[in-house]
């Protein structure tokens, strides 16, 4: 697969590639809207039928840890050294000199599911849309045709190029160059690796604007697509369902501030231990696969 | 005037910084339901010459230009390349370099989404080139995820479904291997059998001769044989004298025969002709 | 004593259990050339890849002198068995030929006494003189080639592994790189060419490794291993065009054993000549 487009027929994917787009910016509006992890959690966990609904739970649940790995790091990190805030009220005291500090936490806590969250939006937004619809929409957004095309292009691209630099990693190797050197030494060998990968790419690129042009690439008049994309009653629904929320979000906003509910020292136990257990479940699974593999 | 599908007239082209024309003032002509296979040497000029029929010289390359290419009625240095796509299309060598789309059924359609061609009509037509180059059935595949020689088809149908009069190849089989290469040829057989119009360079003189009914022999820009193959290759010495060679069959006959013009040039023909050779 | 280099039992599995390579045997000497042929995916590439240990074996060894591919870097194998592959842009990027030609001979850490010898050496062999300064870039591609070709030589390894080198070659092209071989020969390497261009197999006239479907489907001289037809069509290979004009005039007592122009010239004057002979006694 080229992209993380995942086949599907499902609410999700029918919906025009720009309603979808309106619904990650509405997310990532919602999420900065408040400084409240209780809340931001919740957006996360809302999230998460729209995941399985659309029969994209086993490849999100594949992606989305590298997204807790930046989140242990981030909540576990802030919260024993962010010096802001009040240093002095301290919600777990691990060692003399090393505790997670209350107001630390709050914001790695937030942070973290602020990343969760956008991360999950815009996850559930790649999973469903097929790049050409993403170049479609963008076009019909009265983005340049050629810019639509950059952008879906690079999706072809970076497999291309991968192994392409799999093929020159080979054949340096051939002329004696030691990949499995030092450091330093492997620094050096960057200049054998990426000079003939930039070559053969800039090639490949300049090939392509000539194919382009034999295409009718630069044609003046209107273009057509094979991929039919119509906003309907599905999108004007969800839309709504959108600006709904966002009402009452904004109004929440203005009404009773940026924390809805004091945030008490449980909360921020449970947001820490919960990123780490799932952390731990991610991690033993990683180790068992590597131990099977081993062994098999 | 009369209708000719191609028609180049003194042709001479320079790359900027170059110290020689890179095309020698080349002229020929060819008409309607014809093939023209281009030989010669690597740095001949085939590569230019195919992209000055095309028009990618002079409008995408710099350079300078001399002489008159009139290619399906249109003078190609006048019209800009996109007001040409109806007239002349263009396979390149390496089939994977000319796959930009997500799906195969995509690719075919690109072109025809550039030139506005309505999405009823689209459907009909993509489905027809994919039939034609035998890649029905793989609509929805990644072009990516295809062999060397589908890639290759999948190029051939993406240019065809454009329509475009003339259909021109520059070295399609060169990066494929032998199955490749002969699900290349087949396409080519059958777009020949259905009254293709086209130019195409190819190193395998074998095969080419196969598909031609012109040949024009290029040597450091300048074009030093046209005609038939029968008529290109009677005069084997001369190709010789040019580090080129003639299909395998016609070498041999070429020594051992005595009638230089009925020597034969493809594969049935030989067997046939050593045959009678033989006999008698 | 045996052979150079041995290939035993070699079966290759790359992830996903996709099997490319199954128990291969084989044995190559000093001087030998041999073909390695078979379509796109039929595993020749990923046999060869296991002589400079690009590709580790699932099971079963390889040997390159006493040296098992297994136990030894790509970058130490490499000095032993120099593989030039297919595309030359993927092995060129220095800003001169001479730069190129030093590359290897830098990279095993040689004195500079040795290089400057070994890159004369190779200057002269592929008569590289007058582009010692040039960028390969500016070179034609058979002159890229060369150069591709002769950096590798400079390693001076005992196997050569040529990834198709007649391929986008010209005529001339073609019978340059015909004639580095059968000097690469002379000198005692054993020249491994990946191929599909059968003519050249056929003028060289060397020894065939068939590969298909990960397997060995035969191991030979060309002119007896091209006689096999459904083998070459299990294959995808298709001999060169005089040995199947040959093979359809055998009825006129043609023997069907050539491989090259040269041979089928020389074959149809003998028939001939039989035939007139025959003719006169005749009558």
């Amino acid at each position: 697969m080229n992209s993380m487009y995942v086949q599907g027929n499902s609410f999700l994917h029918q919906l025009d590639p720009r309603t979808k787009i309106l619904f990650v910016f509405s997310i990532i509006l919602f999420v900065f809207l408040f400084y409240d992890p209780m809340f931001q959690f919740l957006v996360t966990v809302s999230l998460l039928p729209i995941v399985f609904l659309s029969g994209l739970t086993t490849p999100y649940l594949k992606t989305v840890k590298f997204m807790f790995l930046l989140v242990f790091l981030i909540i576990t990190v802030h919260g024993l050294y962010n010096p802001m805030g009040d240093v002095t009220k301290v919600t777990w005291q691990l060692t003399e000199n090393l505790s997670f500090k209350h107001d630390a936490l709050i914001y790695g806590a937030v942070m973290s599911f602020r990343i969760l969250s956008i991360g999950t939006a815009t996850l559930l937004f790649v999973m469903s849309t097929h790049p050409s619809d993403l170049a479609n929409a963008l076009v019909k957004w009265k983005v340049p045709h050629a810019v639509a095309f950059m952008i879906l292009s690079t999706f072809q691209l970076i497999p291309i190029i991968g192994r392409e630099a799999k093929v020159i990693m080979e054949a340096q190797q051939a002329r004696c160059l030691d990949v499995k050197a030092n450091m330093i030494q492997r620094v050096k060998h960057l200049i054998p690796l990426f000079a003939p990968l930039f070559i053969t790419s800039f090639m490949r690129v300049h090939q392509m604007s000539q194919v382009l042009e034999c295409r009718g690439f630069s044609s003046t008049g209107p273009k057509t697509s094979l991929r039919e994309m119509t906003i309907g009653f599905r999108d004007y629904a969800f839309l709504t369902a959108i600006a709904l929320f966002a009402l009452a979000a904004i109004t929440l906003r203005a009404v009773v501030g940026g924390t809805l509910l004091p945030i008490t020292d449980f909360v921020l136990m449970s947001a820490l231990i919960g990123i780490w257990i799932v952390c731990s479940i991610y991690f033993f699974d990683f180790l068992w696969k590597s131990v099977r593999k081993k062994v098999v | 005037m009369e209708n000719k599908a191609i028609k180049v007239e003194n042709l001479t082209f320079r790359y900027p910084d170059a110290e020689s024309d890179t095309l020698k003032n080349i002229s020929f002509e060819l008409d309607y339901g014809e093939v023209l296979g281009i030989i010669g040497p690597n740095g001949a000029g085939k590569t230019t010459l195919a992209m000055a029929l095309k028009g990618l010289i002079p409008h995408t390359v710099d350079g300078e230009i001399q002489g008159k290419i009139i290619v399906d009625g249109k003078d190609v240095l006048k019209h800009d390349i996109s007001e040409q796509v109806l007239n002349s299309g263009l396979v390149f060598q390496d089939p994977e370099g000319q796959l930009s789309q997500m799906s195969v059924e995509e690719e075919v359609a690109f072109g025809l989404g550039n030139i506005g061609v309505p999405r009823a009509e689209m459907v009909k037509r993509i489905e027809k080139a994919l039939q034609t180059v035998g890649l029905a059935g793989f609509e929805k595949r990644s072009p990516l995820a295809l062999s060397g020689g589908q890639q290759q088809r999948l190029a051939i149908a993406s240019v065809m479904a454009m329509e475009p009069s003339i259909m021109m190849m520059d070295e399609p089989t060169t990066m494929l291997d032998p199955v490749g290469k002969n699900e290349v040829f087949k396409v080519l057989k059958s777009l020949k059998e259905k009254g293709m119009t086209g130019v195409i360079i190819e190193h395998e003189i074998e095969r080419l001769t196969m598909y031609c009914d012109k040949i024009l022999v290029l040597h450091e820009g300048e074009s030093i044989l046209f005609g038939t193959p029968k008529e290109i290759f009677s005069d084997l010495m001369l190709l010789k004298k040019f580090k080129l060679r003639g299909p395998q069959v016609t070498e041999v006959a070429y020594e051992v025969f005595n009638d230089k013009e009925q020597i034969p040039v493809v594969l049935d023909e030989a067997v046939q002709s050593f045959s009678k050779e033989l006999k008698a | 004593m045996s052979a150079f280099l041995r290939v035993e039992n070699l079966t290759h599995i790359y992830p996903g259990k996709i099997k490319a390579l199954e128990s291969i045997n084989l044995e190559i000497g000093e001087g030998e050339v041999v073909a390695v042929l078979g379509r796109n995916g039929s595993g020749k590439t990923t046999l060869v890849k296991h002589f400079n240990g690009l590709l580790k074996p699932t099971k079963g060894n390889v040997w390159i002198g006493d040296m098992n591919a297994k136990k030894h870097s790509v970058a130490k194998l490499s000095a032993k068995v120099g593989y030039v592959f297919q595309n030359s842009n993927h092995q060129t990027f220095l800003p001169s030929v001479e730069q190129e030609l030093r590359y290897g001979c830098e990279n095993i850490g040689l004195d500079e006494e040795t290089i400057q010898e070994r890159v004369e050496r190779v200057t002269e062999l592929f008569q590289l003189e007058d582009i010692l300064e040039t960028n390969p870039f500016d070179l034609n591609s058979t002159q890229r080639k060369e150069v591709g070709m002769a950096s590798i030589l400079a390693i001076e390894p005992k196997v050569i592994v040529l990834d198709e080198p007649t391929t986008g070659q010209d005529h001339a092209g073609s019978e340059r790189i015909k004639e580095v071989i059968t000097m690469l020969k002379e000198q005692g390497h054993i020249v491994i060419l990946v191929t599909h261009d059968m003519q050249l197999v056929g003028e060289l006239d060397c020894r065939v490794v068939v590969i298909s479907n990960g397997k060995k489907l035969a191991d030979g001289a060309a002119r007896e291993v091209f006689k096999d037809k459904a083998m070459l069509k299990e294959a995808s290979l298709e001999p060169p065009q005089v040995m199947t004009l040959a093979e359809q005039l055998t009825s006129f007592g043609v023997n069907d054993h050539v491989l090259t122009v040269e041979e089928m010239i020389k074959e149809y004057k003998r028939v001939k000549k039989l035939d007139i002979n025959k003719q006169l006694q005749t009558s």
